[in-house]
């Protein structure tokens, strides 16, 4: 199959799952995401075998559909309750609720551009801009130096030192690091380290557990890393599994 | 002031302005109720809605701007050419449109409707004076909240917020 479409059309993973659900002809409700989720793959290899810049967003919703994807492959486990309701734990029906929120936006838009459009029709005298500056308003104080004095030991008083503010650690899994690199290994044959440290917004603490877990993966011969030269981007190969 | 020198004086301050004028900077300039601008404005109003005139008085929220009817835009497009008005990206009419209705909304509200991150979609709009900051979220972070502007009224041809096409 191929797709003609170039993913930078598109205003993000949301945008191009709806396109997506709109090319099955289906419902946003009566779609199963499982099945559009090797589209959505095709159109993000396809993007990175063009060395396309691939924002974040777009893995992290790849990373979804392939949760929602091995769900869907598993037996469902009988319901408690025999009325179905929205699970707000389950990962498909989050991903549904914010498809349809964001497809009355993206509606909203289209109205807004046919508005932008009409007003293309209106024209206005040349725009001069003349308005005298906003009048200077004087506020009379009757004050001396010693009622500010006053004035300004009440404020001392009433301000009470704050209370020390507890920052917690956030504690990080070298496990759960290792497994996340192995997930997105299993989807992407070469990933960039920096895109990934970037999701956390380059935590130091991140930034080192996700090292360790790069080292980790080299050593068990899961995975391989270059650098074209000192301090650039650390690339990360996929190695494949040899039986 | 007679009414109907003030009708004019109000129409000759719209004609040279060429922007949007405020009901308030009418009243301060002529010493006037607001209920007496507003009758003039309804009186000149009235008088361009004939065939015969070519122009119309717009409302942006409190203001009014003189501006050209629709159906003068070929002769306008012709006499003026080339004439562009840009349009704006769709990632800044999508980021608008969500701020248009969602509006106080941060930028976290913004981008998890999005899904995607709208740092520069957000700088872009509030230089053009399209959006602008409203208030702050008590929550952690005290994070601004975005409004739309009487500038954005003007570019979609809205009177108000109340005019903006229902959704859901």
């Amino acid at each position: 199959m191929s797709y003609n479409v170039k993913l930078d059309a598109f205003e993000g993973p949301l945008d191009l799952l709806l396109y997506l659900i709109k090319q099955s002809k289906l419902e946003i409700t009566d779609i199963s995401m499982a099945d559009i989720t090797y589209q959505y793959m095709e159109y993000i290899s396809q993007a990175q075998d063009n060395n396309m810049d691939l924002t974040s967003e777009f893995l992290v919703t790849a990373a979804t559909l392939i949760e929602i994807k091995s769900r869907s492959l598993l037996p469902n486990p009988p319901k408690a309750g025999e009325d179905e309701q929205v699970d707000d734990a389950d990962p498909e029906q989050r991903l549904k609720a914010r498809l349809q929120v964001y497809s009355v936006y993206k509606e909203a838009a289209a109205h807004l551009r046919m508005m932008e459009q009409r007003q293309e029709m209106v024209f206005t005298g040349p725009v001069r801009y003349v308005s005298k500056p906003e009048p200077i308003r004087i506020i009379e104080i009757n004050a001396n130096a010693e009622d500010l004095f006053n004035c300004y030991h009440r404020l001392l008083n009433r301000i009470k030192p704050a209370a020390p503010y507890n920052v917690k650690a956030e504690a990080i899994s070298l496990n759960r690091q290792i497994n996340i690199f192995k997930r997105l290994l299993s989807l992407f044959e070469r990933i960039r380290f920096g895109r990934i440290v970037a999701r956390y917004r380059f935590d130091k603490a991140h930034v080192v557990v996700s090292f360790l877990s790069v080292l980790e993966l080299m050593k068990s011969g899961e995975a391989d890393a270059y650098q074209s030269k000192p301090f650039a981007e650390l690339i990360i190969n996929r190695i494949k599994r040899r039986r | 002031m007679e009414v109907y020198e003030l009708t004019a004086a109000i129409e000759a301050i719209l004609f040279v302005n060429g922007d949007s004028v405020s009901v308030k900077q009418l009243t301060e300039l002529f010493d006037a109720d607001e209920q007496s601008i507003y009758a003039a404005i309804e009186t000149l109003q009235r008088r361009y809605e004939g065939e015969d005139s070519g122009i119309c008085l717009q409302r942006i929220a409190d203001s009014y701007q003189m501006v050209t009817k629709p159906k003068m835009a070929s002769y306008i497009q012709a006499f003026l050419r080339p004439v562009y008005k840009k349009q704006m990206s769709n990632a800044m009419l999508e980021t608008l449109t969500v701020i248009a209705y969602k509006q106080p909304v941060t930028k976290a509200e913004i981008e998890d409707i999005r899904g995607v991150n709208s740092d520069k979609v957000i700088s872009l709009l509030l230089e053009q004076g399209l959006i602008k900051a409203v208030g702050r979220l008590s929550t952690p972070g005290r994070p601004i909240q975005y409004g739309t502007t009487d500038e954005f009224l003007k570019h979609f041809g809205l009177s108000d917020l109340k005019e903006l096409p229902k959704i859901e």
